[in-house]
């Protein structure tokens, strides 16, 4: 995937990002808009950058909804596997509706977003998380105090906080571990500092803190959606679209803060010369790239930081002296994706 | 002999604690025997598909201008643009266009730099074939039109959660004809008149 960067222009690159982690794929084409754009220091308009977190927040549920599936199914539970598939299918909907694909979104542009949200979509999208946060209650009220599933992940696979550091582990494994470390509050990125949210976290850091960790992530992105609605500048697309018919030509909804995208990007948008690392906090850790440019179309080099890789290799420390059956609580509990570990 | 009650009775708390959680869990599932299946059964049923999806390209041959934008956007330069400079017009004569859906990821990267716009994603998408070489469309193959899903007769088409009125969250609960969530621009203009006009 980096040599494939190397030889494609960042539209080109665009479709290939979805491939690293397939089910947080939102986020992998923040990072790879994010890199270039920072760069080159094109401007986000605000609209924009709403639309960006509403869809960031929207691919963290299913990205944590589909771990939970898999690391309650690795336990032994197959029930709450196919309810968070119910729940995911209404996301991916969503995620068509807006972007034309369900996973292959190549929906994000240097500068803001491909296109608009269609008509229409704000209202379910606020339907979506109401029902989404009553799905969460369900879903703890099957699992979290199930005697067979305490007995399984509690005080197995303990990390402590000095470990967690030193491994570098990332995201809902290292806050799980007593580390009040989360990129969207410690960088700032996007407009995240708008929305009123709060940081999630646990001392454990053993699987049920990590378990809960995500399950609280989950309620608070609804939140986040449900506030960032309320806030996008210009609300909905219709409302939008009526305000400039209303105002005519020269109306402030025409200025740039509420378009969805600063200028389109050219086929033959140069990398300007010099290098950085930006990074995402992406459900499963920090999603990073450290992108050289040389003045071209392609990138001289850009090196990905899989949150995935560097989580999985922990675990050889975390199953010592462990039986068998254990490792699969553990490994479900690092919620990694192979495609971003080999990529 | 305290010692072991004690023990006892704490195992009996255990086993009750453990029981009333369990059985908290089964409500949730049997809560679901009364809830309709979500699931939609295709061939019978079909999800009409959104009206940003991508599926099969169409394209349309007497648009083309053999600028070849769409190959150079492409991430594996895959549309090929067979054409030949035509002296007399002082124009570029397109003699095929043909693009290998075998080989095509659906990007929509050729349809959205198009100059022209004679590229465009349909909503066809089950496109398997016994023989791969069949994926590779010309530019007659290209220039058909899918057939519908609310056309077809044979299947009850279905909508996605962001096409359903607001508060429905299931497809099978409203007819696919009704109106979908969120006011027209048109219908927020005229509301806004006529508030400013009482
Ligand atoms: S970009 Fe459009 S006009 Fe240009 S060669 Fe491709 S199909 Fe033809
Ligand atoms: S959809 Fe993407 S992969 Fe397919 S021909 Fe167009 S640009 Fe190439």
């Amino acid at each position: 995937m980096e040599k494939i960067a190397e030889n494609r222009t960042i539209i080109q690159y665009l479709p290939y990002v979805t491939r690293w982690d397939y089910l947080a794929t939102m986020f992998t084409e923040a990072i790879t808009v994010n890199a270039p754009e920072k760069l080159a220091d094109v401007p986000v308009p605000r609209r924009a950058s709403y639309i960006r977190m509403i869809m960031l927040e929207l691919s963290r549920i299913a990205s944590h909804l589909l771990w939970l599936g898999t690391f309650i199914a690795d336990i032994g539970a197959q029930t709450p596997f196919f309810y968070v598939f119910r729940e995911r299918e209404m996301i991916y909907d969503l995620f068509e509706a807006a972007t034309g694909m369900r996973m292959m979104h190549n929906y994000f542009r240097i500068g803001g977003v491909a296109a608009d949200l269609p008509y229409g979509w704000l209202d379910k999208c606020e339907d979506y998380c109401h029902y989404q946060l009553e799905k969460v209650d369900e879903y703890e009220k099957l699992i979290t105090n199930n005697p067979i599933f305490r007995k399984r992940v509690e005080g197995v696979g303990k990390i402590t906080r000095e470990e967690a550091i030193n491994w570098g582990l990332s995201g809902p494994m290292l806050r799980a571990s007593g580390v009040k470390w989360d990129l969207r509050k410690v960088d700032h990125y996007e407009l995240y500092d708008e929305l009123d949210w709060e940081l999630q976290w646990a001392t454990e850091g053993d699987c049920l803190a990590r378990y809960f960790v995500r399950v609280r992530e989950m309620r608070e992105s609804c939140k986040m959606v449900l506030q960032a609605i309320k806030q996008i500048p210009g609300g909905s697309y219709e409302n939008l679209e009526a305000q400039r018919v209303l105002g005519g030509p020269k109306s402030e909804w025409n200025s740039i803060d509420y378009q969805f995208i600063s200028k389109k990007p050219s086929p033959t948008f140069k990398v300007p010369n010099g290098e950085h690392y930006v990074r995402v906090e992406a459900p499963k850790g920090e999603l990073g790239v450290y992108l050289i440019g040389e003045n071209s179309v392609f990138p001289w080099r850009w090196k990905i930081r899989p949150p995935g890789f560097i989580n999985l290799q922990v675990l050889p420390q975390l199953v010592r002296g462990m039986k068998i059956a254990d490792i699969m609580a553990i490994l479900g509990s690092v919620d990694i994706i192979m495609g971003e570990v080999d990529r | 002999m305290m010692k072991f009650l004690s023990k006892v009775g704490d195992y009996a708390k255990d086993a009750v604690q453990a029981a009333k959680y369990i059985a908290q869990g089964m409500a949730v599932t049997f809560d679901h025997m009364q809830r309709r299946p979500i699931t939609v059964r295709y061939p019978y049923e079909k999800l009409i598909p959104s009206e940003r999806f991508r599926g099969r390209i169409h394209f349309e041959f007497d648009k083309c201008i053999s600028c070849e934008v769409c190959v150079r956007v492409c991430p594996i330069n895959l549309p090929v643009v067979d054409w030949e400079y035509n002296a007399e017009i002082k124009k570029k004569e397109l003699k095929s266009y043909s693009i290998d859906f075998g080989v095509c990821i659906f990007c929509g990267n050729c349809v959205e730099y198009c100059p022209t716009n004679c590229l465009s994603m349909t909503e066809e998408y089950d496109l398997s074939t016994f023989d791969r070489h069949e994926l590779n469309f010309d530019n007659v193959a290209l220039g058909r039109l899918p057939t519908k899903v609310t056309d077809d007769p044979m299947v009850t088409p279905l909508r996605e959660l962001a096409y359903l009125p607001k508060g429905v969250m299931e497809p099978h609960a409203v007819d696919h004809t009704e109106r979908r969530a969120g006011k027209l621009p048109v219908e927020i203009i005229e509301s806004a008149q006529e508030q400013s006009e009482s």
